[in-house]
């Protein structure tokens, strides 16, 4: 372990999610076709690549909001804990809470930060009022957020700034106590400081939870990302440790995209 | 040169239109105001008798009969109205939804006298059947009516319900919420107003429906004790009686217009007031909301 030549091969090594051969379309476009990854436990996995790679398809297929989509098909397997998502092995309700989402743009509903907060705990049954203020402070600590916003829970979270919503909405994934986290590129539209927290937030986090976090943002998915993927026109071009993939890239397509040819 | 013509010309016919609007104010009022004034508001509004030929002019028992249908419609139209909405806004397949939502707008299109004779022919002889009493009643009338306001509510409700961002949805779909429960928990909540300017518009639909009520209804000028009773509403002592009605008589039915034209317009606002209000962010008491309006209303 010590010789570890890189960075992802140390991190926990047993599997989290497994992708087989997953090919998603919308009607009749394709936009990921044959898709293999294993995720592993306590790890942040980055998945970058341009527009269009279908980086956004493979995350909300990850926890089925992606066949909620009116024409979707989606083919080939995924299991998370072995478990197989697609044929239903896992309940839709319970699957959500195990594996909480954080989108591109912040989406805090429409009320108090602290109802934000609450909304996922109070569907998964949580009633007492004590164990939820618990529940609040401590996702929020986590997500970077309890100091900026403990004296005003009660305002609405549409008054936060874009960070801060977006730390929200971070914190509110984490009420749920989920085992995975996808987030999709979390800091586009962010000012460097809260891309900051941010990621130091996730940093912290890797140490228990599952993440795969799509950015846009390469020098992000070095900066954080134990292991990197690399999307290219709905295909997995490259899997490997963050170090291998920036310094020593083996398919020349991610040279080009790295270096800046084209994306 | 022709573009500034042209422009010229749109112009005077969309202020033409106003301008209809504004005379046919002006001529109500005057026409009317002589009788609120020598018969005196207070009495011309909560006055039991309505006896035109002797110069008694009270429309209290007509102010009831349209408050109680429109309550009546509005308790019948409203749940079924929204229910529709929710289900082709959010739940029903787009191709459902393609066939039914024009559907539901072309029975809006329908002449009010159908649904009347509708209400003639059947609803009334089963009134009478069923329920007792002579069968024109308040029932009848808030049951068409509530059939008739049901497409303007439906329809201004769907285009709130699809107007809430679809992230709401997803955000809180991926939190583990169900279907329904986005819809009861986010969905309705951000569309509230959307669906409050609905409810109020649909209320103006029926307040100010004649022709079927007039059918259904029974006219008798009568405080209703009874969901069996006939009614008179406001539109129709004006429908009924104005072919034959002259000097006081006359005046005092353009009176009933006034105060049908000030309700009608009172709903309106509040309906394009609920729509503009900026949506509420948390939830704070209605007497604190009240009192924030006021101040920024001061300032």
């Amino acid at each position: 372990m010590i010789d570890a030549p890189y960075r992802g091969a140390e991190v926990g090594e047993r599997t989290k999610i497994e992708v087989v051969d997953l090919s998603v379309r919308y009607g009749s476009s394709v936009v990921l076709r044959g898709v293999n990854l294993r995720i592993r436990e306590r790890s942040i996995h980055a998945i970058i690549g341009p527009a269009g790679s279908g980086k956004t398809s493979l995350l909300r297929t990850l926890n089925l909001l992606a066949i909620e989509v009116d024409g979707a098909r989606v083919d080939g397997a995924v299991t998370l804990d072995g478990k197989h998502l697609l044929l239903g092995e896992v309940p839709l309700a319970q699957l959500r809470r195990r594996v909480g989402m954080v989108f591109a743009s912040p989406q805090p509903l429409p009320r108090s930060i602290y109802e934000n907060l609450v909304f996922g705990p109070r569907l998964a049954g949580v009633r007492k009022r004590v164990d939820l203020d618990a529940l609040v402070e401590s996702s929020l600590r986590q997500a970077q957020l309890w100091d900026e916003v403990k004296d005003r829970l009660d305002v609405s979270a549409l008054k936060l700034s874009g960070g801060q919503q977006q730390r929200l909405c971070i914190a509110r994934a984490l009420a749920l106590q989920p085992e995975v986290l996808l987030l999709d590129e979390p800091c586009s539209g962010l000012d460097p400081i809260s891309t900051l927290k941010i990621e130091e937030a996730l940093t912290e986090l890797s140490e228990r939870i599952t993440i795969v976090l799509v950015t846009n943002n390469t020098k992000q998915a070095a900066r954080v990302g134990d292991r990197v993927a690399f999307f290219l026109l709905g295909e997995m071009v490259e899997d490997a440790p963050a170090d291998r993939l920036f310094t020593a890239p083996s398919d020349p397509r991610t040279n080009d995209y790295l270096s800046g040819r084209f994306g | 040169m022709r573009a500034a013509l042209v422009r010229r010309a749109l112009q005077m016919i969309a202020f033409s239109a106003i301008g209809v609007l504004a005379l046919i104010t002006v001529f109500i009022v005057r026409e009317g105001a002589p009788v609120l004034y020598k018969t005196g508001v207070g009495h011309f509004l909560f006055g039991g008798a309505w006896r035109p030929l002797e110069g008694e002019f009270g429309i209290w028992p007509m102010i009831v009969g349209s408050t109680v249908v429109t309550i009546g419609a509005l308790a019948i139209g409203v749940p079924l109205a929204l229910a529709c909405a929710i289900v082709l806004a959010e739940l029903a397949p787009p191709r459902a939804r393609a066939l039914l939502k024009p559907t539901i707008e072309l029975l809006a299109g329908i002449p009010s006298v159908v649904y009347g004779f509708m209400g003639v022919v059947l609803l009334v002889p089963w009134i009478r059947e069923h329920l007792g009493g002579p069968g024109p009643s308040v029932l009848a009338a808030s049951v068409i009516l509530g059939i008739m306001i049901m497409p303007t509510i439906i329809g201004i409700s769907i285009d709130a319900l699809q107007a809430v961002p679809r992230s709401y949805r997803e955000g809180s779909r991926a939190l583990g919420a169900t279907e329904w429960q986005t819809i009861r928990m986010v969905v309705l909540p951000a569309a509230r107003s959307g669906l409050v300017a609905a409810v109020i518009l649909g209320m103006g639909r029926a307040l100010g429906e004649t022709m079927a009520v007039i059918m259904v209804a029974g006219n008798s000028v009568r405080v209703p004790h009874a969901i069996t009773d006939p009614v008179r509403t406001l539109t129709a002592n004006i429908a009924l009686e104005m072919g034959y009605a002259s000097g006081d008589h006359a005046r005092a039915l353009f009176a009933t217009a006034i105060v049908l034209f000030v309700i009608v317009m009172a709903l309106n606002s509040l309906a394009s007031l609920a729509r503009r209000r900026p949506r509420r962010r948390t939830r704070r008491p209605l007497w604190r909301r009240a009192l924030g309006a006021l101040s920024r209303g001061a300032r």
